[in-house]
């Protein structure tokens, strides 16, 4: 069809278009009704999605919770660590998660900080890199200024209307599932043999928890290390030794330069500032750095060694802070891909959380 | 002490940008990022720190218009939005079950305003204080006999609707360019932040009421007495945010007279909806989209055949998402009975610039060429007067697409095609020489002005002028590495192929009767492909039709 068709009556194809778009329409329906039951065959089941709308509402939550409110910013680590009723019931206050996959904490500080109405305590999953990049735009920055430009217009808009209606059909259909389309479904849970299964579940209260005994290891955690690194692919062909795969990764992590530390100390100042004002109006900003393993905790620690990055932080950010190596109760957590918790971990963590950050007056800083 | 890896694997690792890989989490995300004109994400939702910090960098400072008008997704009610689904479907059912048409015209004026006041309710004061005005000059013009009076009434309605215009779409653009200006004088200044929202549709409906005022103050058509009929033609839902634009003088009329759709008339305006949808959610959307978006997020790192990739891919998407929202718009009054203009008529089949003008947003060229350049002069008073005029005319247009300088920019340079065009036809028509009738020159004719109007979109893509210079580089570079996989590449390319060459054959046709020949097998079986790619393509995000911004 080309684009010079015009709804003048005149040019119109003579035809029975009504009856003639009932077929199709059937069709799709067919189709539709087909993928979710092939998906329900697999396993699939449809899940909650973390949309922005979803982040959004729960930002504005996050301010209404008041001096009481625990807030939650941060990335997928805490996104996946934190166990939020378990929190809310062992701090008896209640908790808003704001983290981003894959995004920085730095933006939703600074809005925070900028919003003269939150006065709540604020868990940062804190990455050293983010500190040095805090200036650079990101996601985050688009989340933060999609909430300040929702704060400005009104209350009932057709974005309000599509959420709604996006939940009622999104959420419920397989095809759906993890913020897929039903295409991507089809290819690559229902046509393929090796589909990943579904190892993660989002919760309605934008929590995530994910269960690594459903993937394939160790090519899960190469994967995910490999990630780190920046490597976009990682191709395993069949009958390669893990260990050589391991090797060629650590040779790789060998070769990481640690970063300068200029912008990192800008970035402490600022976030600092950020900090300092949430405090000022007496709420309460943590800074937390979760439990990694193996490689991803050397990546780390060639990019950022602590003694140059973390322990400097901690001692002039002004705000609690709390490294998981430093704590008998979060030393011993590992990460089945190296950088996350699994669900088995999540309430045992959840606990040293709300023991370490909550339940004494002031948590140790570090040494 | 690490030892040396071997190397088979070494080749396990491939070093590159990411590409789309499915995990949980990553499709809300890169919705997110995709309708604020941010880059794609990497390729996973487990993306740690390092991943985040590679994401933010590349995310660079937008400056970029459409990020702005994007920034809240999905708060319009897009054509391709289940909330305009469920509206279309209730206002449907009510208009026609409305007995009288003076019910049917109040239920279309009040869902227009429902309509347009979902995006943001206090917008919808400004859409009537705009229609009361060019309603009441309008009338006072048709009253008034004293040209002098008539003159006047007709600044008042230029200078008001301009200046709405002005201030909401270029205000803070007008300000920037004073304070970058003065710096070049080593004068500092810093404008402040006005924090001004752009209308959505601002720019169609203030030159569809224009073109009512010049209109009446012209003779051409009466003002009308009927306040109800002027508030429905500048805001009926359908076109109201992103045309076709709509004179008064197609448009009165059909209120006169009761409409309501025969149900072929229906079916066919539902039709026309379905294969709108399409060219929105499945070709700009799903094919090009993510080219565009990959190449022109990172053009420093595409290789040469990328950034070709990208400049076509552009030219479909922005082709299928502005003639996709013009066919829904058309589809959807005709639902209600109502004939809205050809927006597109074949334009990738153009042979020159000014046959690429009557055929690419014809409601828009049409507009300049009645309402700009025959009052500047058009081609009455001379060669050079006639080059300025044109290339005023595509200044203005440029400037009309966005408060952006890139935008300037593209309507300069098809301002400077059209003048050379016009130049070098004189020189041939002295010369005696007449147009060729040779089949092959005139497809490398139209092929040749495609690849012009391909380029010329790069500043208007572009987020600023380093993007479209970087991109510019890449056309010509020779960079090793490549931002896109093959799949979406070689799609992308076949997708644009296909397009030119489907309006190449049939650009002296009419595509009703292209459609009409078609058995009603080949009918049901086009249909049915493009629901279930609809389908298949649904979910991801509601990306914002591009002309919404303007």
């Amino acid at each position: 069809m080309h684009s010079s068709t015009s709804s003048s009556d005149q040019r119109r194809p003579s035809a029975r278009w009504l009856p003639l778009l009932a077929f199709p329409l059937l069709l799709t329906i067919l189709a539709a009704a087909g993928l979710e039951y092939a998906l329900a065959r697999r396993g699939f089941e449809a899940t909650v999605l973390d949309t922005p709308d979803l982040w959004l509402k729960e930002r504005a939550r996050a301010t209404r919770l008041g001096r009481d409110g625990i807030v939650l910013i941060g990335s997928s680590r805490i996104q996946l660590a934190i166990d939020l009723p378990l929190l809310s019931r062992l701090t008896k206050r209640q908790v808003s998660q704001l983290a981003i996959d894959s995004a920085s904490f730095v933006p939703i500080l600074r809005g925070l900080a900028e919003d003269e109405t939150f006065v709540g305590t604020v868990v940062v999953d804190y990455h050293d890199v983010l500190v040095d990049t805090y200036d650079r735009e990101g996601p985050a920055s688009v989340y933060q200024k999609g909430y300040e430009l929702r704060k400005r217009g009104s209350n009932w808009t057709s974005a309000a209307s599509e959420a709604w209606l996006r939940r009622q059909i999104q959420w419920r259909l397989r095809a759906y599932a993890d913020g897929t389309t039903p295409w991507t479904s089809l290819i690559r849970r229902v046509a393929s043999r090796q589909a990943t299964p579904q190892y993660m579940v989002t919760y309605a209260d934008r929590s995530r928890a994910a269960d690594y005994s459903r993937v394939e290891m160790p090519r899960f955690y190469f994967e995910r290390t490999a990630f780190s690194l920046n490597y976009a692919k990682l191709a395993m062909p069949e009958g390669v030794e893990p260990a050589v795969v391991e090797q060629q990764l650590f040779e790789l992590v060998d070769k990481l330069k640690t970063r300068g530390t200029d912008h990192f100390r800008q970035g402490t100042l600022a976030i600092r500032n950020w900090s300092d004002l949430i405090r000022s109006r007496g709420g309460r900003v943590v800074f937390v750095v979760l439990p990694t393993s193996d490689l991803n905790t050397l990546i780390e620690q060639r990019l950022y060694p602590r003694a140059q990055f973390w322990d400097p932080f901690a001692k002039s950010v002004g705000a609690d802070s709390l490294h998981y190596q430093d704590h008998p109760e979060t030393r011993g957590f590992t990460c089945p891909d190296g950088s996350h918790l699994d669900r088995r971990d999540r309430a045992a963590y959840t606990r040293a959380i709300a023991t370490l950050v909550f339940a004494r007056s002031s948590p140790p800083s570090t040494p | 002490m690490i030892a040396r890896a071997p190397a088979l694997a070494r080749a396990h690792f491939k070093k590159g940008k990411c590409k789309a890989r499915f995990r949980a989490g990553y499709a809300a995300d890169y919705a997110w990022r995709r309708s604020c004109c941010l880059p794609a994400p990497r390729a996973t939702s487990r993306g740690g720190p390092i991943a985040a910090a590679s994401s933010a960098a590349r995310a660079s400072p937008k400056t970029c218009i459409l990020n702005r008008a994007v920034a809240t997704p999905c708060n319009r009610m897009l054509f391709n939005s289940l909330t305009f689904a469920v509206f279309f479907a209730v206002v449907l059912l009510a208009y026609r079950l409305a007995a009288g048409w003076n019910t049917q015209k109040n239920i279309l004026l009040v869902a227009s305003y429902v309509f347009y006041g979902s995006w943001n309710p206090p917008f919808a004061l400004l859409l009537a204080f705009s229609t009361s005005l060019d309603w009441w000059l309008g009338r006072a013009l048709g009253r008034a006999g004293d040209p002098v009076r008539r003159k006047a009434l007709l600044v008042l309605s230029l200078i008001s609707n301009l200046s709405l215009l002005g201030y909401f779409k270029y205000g803070e653009f007008l300000l920037t360019s004073f304070s970058n200006s003065v710096a070049l004088l080593g004068v500092h200044y810093a404008p402040p932040d006005l924090g001004i929202v752009l209308p959505v549709g601002i720019s169609f409906y203030t030159f569809q009421s224009m073109s009512y005022t010049i209109d009446v103050y012209r003779r051409e058509i009466k003002s009308t007495w009927s306040f109800r009929d002027f508030a429905l033609f500048v805001s009926f839902f359908p076109q109201l945010v992103a045309g076709p634009i709509v004179r008064a003088r197609e448009f009165l009329p059909q209120l006169e007279v009761q409409r309501r759709a025969s149900p072929d008339q229906l079916g066919w305006g539902l039709c026309l909806l379905l294969i709108g949808l399409f060219w929105k959610v499945v070709l700009a959307d799903t094919v090009f989209a993510p080219v565009v978006d990959a190449v022109y997020a990172d053009p420093s790192n595409a290789s040469a055949i990328d950034a070709w990739a990208a400049v076509f891919a552009f030219s479909g998407q922005i082709f299928y998402d502005f003639a996709g929202y013009s066919l829904c718009a058309i589809g959807a009054a005709l639902c209600f009975g109502f004939s809205l203009p050809d927006n597109f008529r074949y334009p990738y089949a153009a042979l020159g610039f000014s046959d690429f003008w009557r055929r690419w947003h014809i409601s828009l060229s049409t507009w300049l060429r009645d309402y700009l350049y025959v009052p500047l002069g058009g081609n009455r008073f001379g060669a050079w007067l006639t080059y300025r005029n044109l290339l005023l005319t595509m200044l203005i247009g440029g400037l009309w697409h966005g408060a952006s300088w890139m935008f300037v920019l593209w309507g300069g340079l098809h301002g400077f095609y059209l003048a050379m065009e016009r130049f070098i036809r004189s020189r041939v028509t002295q010369a005696g020489a007449g147009p060729t009738k040779s089949t092959g020159v005139t497809i490398l004719g139209m092929l040749a002005t495609f690849l012009v109007v391909s380029l010329t979109w790069i500043p208007f893509r572009a987020t600023d002028g380093a993007n479209a210079m970087s991109l510019m580089y890449a056309l010509f570079g020779n960079a090793q590495g490549s931002v896109l996989e093959i799949e979406p590449l070689a799609l992308c390319l076949l997708a644009i192929s296909a397009s030119v060459a489907t309006q190449i054959t049939a650009r002296n046709g009419s595509p009703e009767v292209t459609f009409a020949a078609l058995g009603p097998l080949a009918r049901v079986t086009g249909l049915t492909l493009m629901l279930l790619a609809i389908y298949f393509c649904s979910g991801g995000d509601n990306r914002a039709f591009i002309y919404f911004q303007f």
